[in-house]
């Protein structure tokens, strides 16, 4: 519950929502500290870059700010937050050309397609999976898998929403996935090898 | 079901409940089911990363300092905005403009005011008026017999019909003028439209005003040897309504078609023969 959530200067998000709306500083800045990890972790899940995570963790908040006002709570805040967050991410990944929707049923290629090759039952990654070789892999994932990806797995976003926030079908952000998925299994298991072949 | 079939719905099925052939070829087949494994092994792990990262502290620093600037910009504008209101001053020539026009208002007002005050009074209804209204209230009782010292004119009523006898003298007066405006409508040369009006001469005298004289000096001195004190008043009364009787003649003779003037002299005629019925009458003192 969304009241339940108090922030360090005891306010209720409840409460900080209401004197956000009347420009109290205070109640932004604890709504800041009550959502700012799960919007720059969006942030730099989705750009891969800790600058660029920065600015836009800055601007989706300054955009909430200035439209708190029309939050009127038809749906919960954080939701309401995040969305607006993945607005100003798409947006800024669009703006620098990025191909956010990827292309129905594309022609596959040797180097983009994962390998059909499904590998070993004793190469399984279980056991194996850290979460920074996890950050890496996905850094490493084309923007267009990362943004599905990302929004799917990480932040729990359904097809559907997906679908409407980036703009393509509903199939084609299953695919996406999927193909997202088996690259990152590939990639962890070349981090793996690599590791292993280290010393 | 093949590896390959398998592989074709996977994206569809991974995150979903598995078929009973799905499910017997995963505990069949080790490759298939380490895929399916490590994918959702992928998808459960990925999922704890979400909110993992701490932005550094110069993300709200730059906030709050872009709040504050929107913050100073505009209690800025708040400030100003009332000076703006008064910052500016007409000249001069805007304030006369406008006494000018307030000054014309009262002017055209005290005109206007004045010439209403001067409105008052200042029409008179015809002596038939106020016959009709004595008239009316002498038929439903609602007023005595009038006073004798009342005015003679006004007074004419209450024995007019006791001198039933006059009362073919009016109508040949009337008759009389009646000829007169017809004969004067007959000669249009004399009275052209678009001729203009010539003024009467002060000492002009129309044809059969003389006759009216000579019958003026007889009821005046019928009236001042019967009651010399309403002489006077009698004279003063045939001097008005023979005026009357003169206006509305000149006024048919500039134009014969003036329904009003016409209406005019019928009732001074009819006002004169009422007062040469008041002198012959044998009621008067």
């Amino acid at each position: 519950m969304t009241d339940a959530r108090k922030s360090k200067s005891g306010l209720s998000e409840a409460e900080a929502i209401e004197r956000a709306k009347q420009g109290d500083a205070e109640a932004f800045e604890a709504l800041y500290n009550l959502h700012k990890r799960r919007v720059y972790s969006l942030c730099l899940r989705m750009t891969a870059n800790t600058a660029e995570a920065e600015d836009l963790t800055q601007e989706a908040f300054l955009q909430l700010f200035r439209k708190i006002g029309t939050f009127r709570g038809e749906s919960a805040f954080s939701t309401w937050l995040h969305r607006m967050s993945v607005n100003v991410v798409l947006m800024r990944l669009r703006k620098k050309g990025l191909n956010l929707v990827p292309i129905e049923d594309p022609i596959e290629t040797e180097e983009e397609t994962p390998k059909k090759e499904l590998g070993a039952a004793d190469a399984s990654l279980a056991g194996s999976i850290d979460r920074l070789n996890l950050d890496r892999a996905i850094q490493a994932l084309p923007p267009g898998y990362r943004t599905i990806f990302v929004l799917h797995d990480v932040e729990g976003y359904e097809h559907n929403e997906i679908a409407d926030l980036v703009g393509c079908s509903i199939g084609n952000s299953k695919s996406q996935l999927h193909k997202a998925r088996m690259k990152l299994r590939e990639l962890l298991k070349t981090s793996r090898a690599e590791k292993a072949v280290k010393p | 079901m093949t590896c390959a079939e398998l592989q074709q719905v996977l994206p569809e099925i991974v995150d979903r409940d598995w078929s009973d052939e799905q499910e017997k070829h995963l505990q069949t087949c080790s490759e298939c089911a380490g895929v399916v494994s490590d994918l959702q092994l992928i998808a459960k792990e990925s999922h704890s990363l979400q909110g993992s990262e701490e932005p550094s502290g110069r993300v709200w620093q730059l906030i709050q300092s872009e709040l504050n600037q929107q913050q100073e910009e505009l209690q800025s504008i708040a400030q100003q905005a009332p000076l703006l209101r008064e910052s500016d001053e007409p000249s001069e020539r805007v304030w006369n403009s406008i006494a000018s026009v307030l000054n014309e208002y009262e002017a055209d007002g005290e005109a206007i005011a004045l010439a209403a005050r001067q409105l008052q009074g200042s029409e008179e209804p015809s002596p038939r008026v106020w016959n009709s209204i004595e008239i009316a209230l002498r038929e439903e009782g609602l007023i005595r017999r009038p006073p004798r010292e009342r005015s003679i004119v006004a007074a004419f009523p209450r024995w007019r019909w006791q001198t039933a006898w006059l009362l073919p003298v009016a109508v040949a007066l009337i008759v009389g003028v009646s000829f007169r405006l017809h004969r004067d409508n007959a000669e249009p040369k004399h009275f052209a439209v678009n001729k203009p009006v010539v003024p009467l001469p002060d000492d002009f005298v129309p044809k059969g005003d003389l006759e009216n004289a000579d019958l003026d000096r007889q009821m005046l001195d019928e009236v001042a040897s019967r009651a010399p004190g309403l002489r006077q008043r009698y004279e003063n009364d045939l001097h008005n309504v023979n005026s009357y009787i003169q206006d509305a003649e000149q006024s048919l003779r500039a134009n014969p078609n003036d329904e009003e003037a016409q209406q005019s002299l019928i009732n001074a005629v009819e006002q004169r023969s009422m007062l040469y019925q008041l002198a012959a009458d044998h009621s008067l003192p």
